[in-house]
């Protein structure tokens, strides 16, 4: 989980920054934006990828052999790819794109860890389940959460007042 | 913390029925540049010549005969040096003692042996390595066998001494080839071997251990393999480890027969390149779980309930049985340096001299 860990901790903070009303952040120029939306992406992309794996090994007893298979040149590894030009649009089409979804990742990911933990833990007693529920639950959940929140807030103009969630008032 | 241990002497030879050798993983390296196999078959004909029953002496391969791929097909560009590095292992009983009294080698298949592969072609590689064994055993008449035969899962029994059946299973066929029903037939058959034990106490080995505390068992650093290995691990989305789906269910079975009868006294596996001794802590866990898979690689260890031991570097296990019943285990060990020596001859020579001369026990029990 500690990549996991890593990837909220990366979005909840860029996030902050990208947020925060009247801070330098909400102008940051296209290619910052597209830099740290970028790395989230990574992140994202990691978590995907291991969701992935994790399910088609639970589900349809497809397993992988080490960690490599998910690093190397093949199609395991297209989330690694496909998180950080995700990223990057995201970070390219505006401020509120921007935050928005690492926003949604962020949550995404904690919801959908949570969530698919318990779920896991509920269907079997065996440690792996919680485990594989939360990973898939992860990794569905910061897909969902980012692409959701980046999408619905493509074409927003950018206002304080729409582009941040009441939550990140309310933090600060 | 490990709990501190006393050495145990050596038991008196004229109060040892047997002995058994666990050695396993030993697929990267040949007798001429591992001082372990040196030592390995020194002991083995050492303990020959000590006992006085003929076949008081074994030795158990805990799988994975040649790294990578098991062995190659006869005629190709690798089958050469797969046939020299199988040879090393098939050796160890080949000395005048262990030829005079019947020393015996098991070699169990490991994942490797299988080329880690789901379809026939990992049959067709187990089946290369069974035709060089059988060829051995004719040509040059030493007791050499591989258990259970090629494809199947087992058990093989064997009653060894007055104490104890031996239950060798093929964990790596469970894992990549068999059938729901091939392993419920498999489950079967151990039921019926340990219902019919009579007084004998019960030894099982294979080549995935029960319990470790080695990566395949999920100890393993959050970091490896880029902070991806830890969560597959912990998932179970790694065949060859012991978390994964297939093994969780060869695991279920057989906690289910221990209910039913008790737990064997050990179960030793290798696959970890380590060298661990592990106490049941649960009521279905095997009494003493033993890893002896560190010939020719090394892993960390980690810690785990219940042990009493974990080290990684070369070693092997001697088990030695009294004709009271009772069991001591020993396990031999030296420093990673010795693991394999360089190819430059006269560094070679030196390198086995003393790896050789390096070897001593590390950790000894009184198991009863």
């Amino acid at each position: 989980m500690r990549l996991g860990c890593s990837a909220c901790l990366i979005c909840i903070i860029a996030a902050f920054f990208a947020g925060a009303p009247g801070n330098v952040g909400a102008q940051a120029a296209p290619v910052a934006r597209a830099t740290v939306s970028g790395a989230v992406g990574v992140a994202e992309g990691a978590v995907v990828a291991l969701a992935i794996a994790v399910a088609r090994a639970r589900f349809q007893e497809k397993y992988v052999e080490s960690a490599g298979d998910l690093i190397g040149w093949n199609w395991r590894s297209v989330p690694l790819l496909v998180g950080p030009l995700e990223g990057i649009t995201f970070g390219l089409a505006g401020d509120a794109p921007f935050a928005n979804s690492i926003v949604g990742s962020a949550s995404g990911f904690v919801i959908g860890a949570t969530a698919g933990a318990v779920i896991g833990r509920l269907v079997s007693d065996s440690p792996e389940s919680t485990w594989a529920g939360g990973i898939i639950g992860a990794g569905a959940g910061i897909t969902v959460g980012r692409l959701l929140m980046g999408v619905l807030n493509w074409n927003d103009d950018g206002s304080e007042s729409r582009s941040v969630p009441v939550v990140f008032y309310i933090a600060i | 913390m490990l709990p501190a241990y006393d050495p145990i002497p050596q038991p008196d030879l004229r109060d040892v029925e047997s002995v058994l050798f666990l050695f396993g993983d030993a697929g990267a390296v040949r007798e001429d540049d591992s001082p372990l196999l040196a030592r390995l078959k020194k002991d083995i004909e050492d303990w020959s010549a000590e006992l006085d029953a003929d076949g008081s002496v074994m030795v158990i391969g805990l799988g994975d005969v040649v790294y990578p791929n098991g062995v190659s097909a006869p005629g190709t560009d690798a089958y050469h040096a797969d046939t020299a590095i199988a040879m090393s292992q098939l050796r160890l009983v080949a000395g005048p003692n262990a030829r005079r009294r019947g020393a015996r080698v098991y070699f169990v298949a490991g994942n490797h042996d299988w080329k880690d592969d789901r379809d026939v072609e990992g049959f067709e590689q187990l089946k290369h390595l069974d035709a060089l064994i059988e060829a051995v055993r004719a040509r040059d008449d030493i007791s050499v066998q591989l258990v259970p035969a090629a494809g199947t899962g087992g058990p093989h029994v064997i009653d060894w001494g007055r104490h104890f059946r031996l239950l060798l299973l093929d964990t790596s066929w469970w894992i990549l080839q068999a059938s729901d029903t091939a392993q419920t037939g498999m489950l079967s058959r151990i039921d019926a071997a340990i219902s019919a034990r009579g007084e004998r106490d019960i030894m099982i080995m294979s080549h995935h251990p029960f319990i470790s505390a080695g990566p395949h068992g999920g100890n393993i650093s959050k970091r490896s393999g880029m902070g991806m290995r830890y969560p597959l691990s912990k998932s179970g989305a790694i065949l060859q480890d012991i978390t994964s789906l297939p093994y969780r269910r060869l695991e279920e079975g057989l906690r289910r027969i221990f209910e039913r009868h008790e737990p064997p006294l050990i179960f030793a596996g290798g696959h970890e390149h380590s060298l661990q001794v592990i106490a049941g802590v649960k009521p279905t866990d095997p009494t003493i779980n033993l890893v002896s898979g560190s010939v020719s690689k090394l892993a960390d260890v980690g810690s785990e309930r219940g042990m009493y031991f974990g080290r990684s570097a070369p070693g092997y296990m001697r088990i030695i049985v009294e004709r009271n019943g009772g069991v001591t285990i020993f396990v031999e060990s030296t420093d990673s340096d010795y693991m394999k020596c360089p190819a430059n001859e006269n560094e070679r020579a030196r390198c086995m001299r003393d790896g050789l001369a390096a070897f001593h026990t590390v950790y000894s029990q009184r198991l009863r």
